[in-house]
């Protein structure tokens, strides 16, 4: 057995993580799932002529500190928070409505000729950060149901409103907050979905770099002394709230966070490419600037302001998504100070 | 699908569930996470269970397909995100690793600095002892694209672990 084997063997050993699947309960979501699977291929044509429908332009990227493209999308009147701590029934309580609202625009929903999503009931509901955060009228809480109907999960942000508002209308854009709204970011990058991917409470974090493009913001947040690469998708692209976040570790060259973003099955096949992170000094010198050459596409360069960074980049109309990436540190006369390993090849 | 179909497929998944996970988790570095990957992988596999069942193994389709889905899901839209250089893992291990690093621990971060087919390259070859031609089948790639991917990867894991003689008695 050679020594890999051997440590490979070892790393595999799950006994102390016991199973948690029930063969009879797969087994059921497996018969479901061919089922839906069958929907899906008899309302392909449909969902075709859908996505001419709805493709949009593309808007211009909106960088921190540049000049605004898009406003802001937090209604004001709902940002105000009030005094009083929720507790998680009340916010799912305040929630639910909103919530339903969001599920009925879900991608395999009406828009793309099925029935819309169940509506779960309401005691299927839970806040799951409710523990860690004291939630108040205004803030943004995450809230999903445990269960799924045959669409998938629910997992959603609300913008928790306050009594008798409990039906008015929160645009999803409101989850991808403008460059410039600390706060906003602040509190979507707490909101990451516990199953997915680690949960920190960054509200009160600085926002050091951002940018922001018609379907993405790209963020850095420093916390103390830890830096959180975050990325907030929005949310009618993935029928689901998938934004995410990382730790920025500083020891390690830190492009903590690139990826591709397509645009839902019936929108616009574009190609999102981003980042977000610090930069420690190469060679005894300070990164000014991050050379991106994409293949095929036009070379463009990224600056690096104190070491951190944040980027959205915008690929139209690349339904393959983005092949042959590798990126370049640069100092402030625009040499080179170092070539790291590439990211590796993004598809959408 | 016939009942007796059901029914074999609930022992299969029973039967197979523990291996798959193994597979998907040194791929991934998550014991939740991988047993979601399988139970998806699974699902999959009833799908296409009597064509599978006439054409190959069960066994190898469902490993296929986990590793498959792990190494897409890294390039799906909204979900990718990785360290991608240096010693940035730290996020990407699981909270596991919060406690003592053990020994296991030390190939889980070692992997964690791969890209995802990197990682599979790694676990097919020198876990399951694939061969170049049968890891490539799995990953859906030339062979000659699972040799520069291994490569690439024992180099790597070589800086990471020191100089462990990582796969002395193998061939490629």
């Amino acid at each position: 057995m050679t020594e890999l084997k051997h440590l490979l063997d070892r790393a595999a050993d799950g006994t102390d993580t016991p199973l948690r699947t029930d063969p009879v309960a797969l087994l059921h979501r497996a018969r479901s799932a061919r089922r839906r699977h069958r929907a899906r291929v008899a309302v392909g044509a449909l969902s075709a002529v859908t996505a001419l429908a709805v493709a949009t332009p593309l808007a211009a990227t909106q960088l921190r500190g540049g000049p605004s493209t898009e406003p802001g999308a937090l209604t004001p009147a709902a940002s105000a928070s009030g005094d009083a701590t929720l507790s998680e029934s009340e916010v799912v309580a305040r929630c639910y409505e909103q919530v339903q609202s969001y599920n009925a625009l879900a991608r395999w929903g009406a828009g793309a000729g099925l029935p819309p999503r169940s509506k779960l009931p309401i005691e299927t509901y839970r806040a799951p950060n409710s523990r860690r955060y004291d939630y108040r009228v205004g803030d943004v809480a995450s809230v999903e149901s445990a269960e799924m109907d045959s669409f998938g999960s629910f997992y959603r942000l609300c913008l928790i409103p306050a009594t008798g508002h409990e039906s008015d209308p929160v645009p999803l854009t409101t989850f991808v907050p403008a460059v410039d709204d600390d706060a906003m970011i602040a509190q979507v990058c707490s909101e990451t979905e516990p199953q997915v991917g680690q949960v920190r409470n960054l509200r009160g974090a600085e926002v050091v770099a951002a940018q922001r493009g018609p379907l993405l913001l790209a963020a850095l947040l420093r916390q103390g002394d830890d830096y959180y690469a975050c990325s907030v998708p929005h949310p009618d692209n993935t029928d689901d709230m998938d934004h995410t976040i990382n730790l920025a570790t500083p020891q390690s060259h830190v492009v903590v966070q690139a990826g591709v973003e397509n645009g839902k099955p019936t929108g616009p096949v574009d190609a999102y490419y981003y980042a977000a992170g610090r930069l420690d000094e190469v060679a005894g010198a300070p990164v000014a600037a991050i050379r991106i050459e994409i293949r095929d596409q036009p070379t463009f360069t990224v600056p690096v302001q104190g070491g951190e960074f944040a980027f959205v980049h915008v690929v139209p109309d690349s339904p393959g998504g983005i092949h042959g990436t590798r990126y370049t540190l640069l100092d402030a006369d625009g040499d080179t100070l170092g070539e790291p390993s590439t990211w590796s090849d993004a598809q959408g | 699908m016939a009942t007796s179909h059901d029914e074999e497929f609930t022992a299969f998944a029973a039967a197979s569930l523990p291996q798959l996970r193994r597979t998907a988790y040194l791929v991934c570095g998550d014991w939740h996470r991988a047993e979601d990957v399988v139970q998806d992988a699974l699902i999959r596999l009833y799908r296409v269970w009597r064509r599978v069942e006439r054409q190959e193994a069960l066994l190898a389709y469902a490993r296929r397909t986990t590793i498959r889905l792990l190494v897409d899901e890294s390039r799906r839209p909204w979900r990718r995100e990785r360290p991608t250089a240096g010693h940035g893992a730290d996020s990407w291990v699981s909270a596991s690793s919060a406690g003592a690093v053990d020994e296991r621990d030390v190939i889980v971060r070692a992997l964690s600095t791969l890209p995802p087919r990197r990682r599979a390259c790694v676990v097919l070859r020198y876990y399951h002892d694939l061969s170049v031609r049968e890891t490539a089948d799995v990953l859906g790639c030339s062979e000659g694209t699972v040799k520069s991917q291994t490569a690439h990867a024992l180099a790597t894991l070589r800086a990471v672990l020191g100089d462990l003689d990582l796969v002395k008695g193998t061939s490629s």
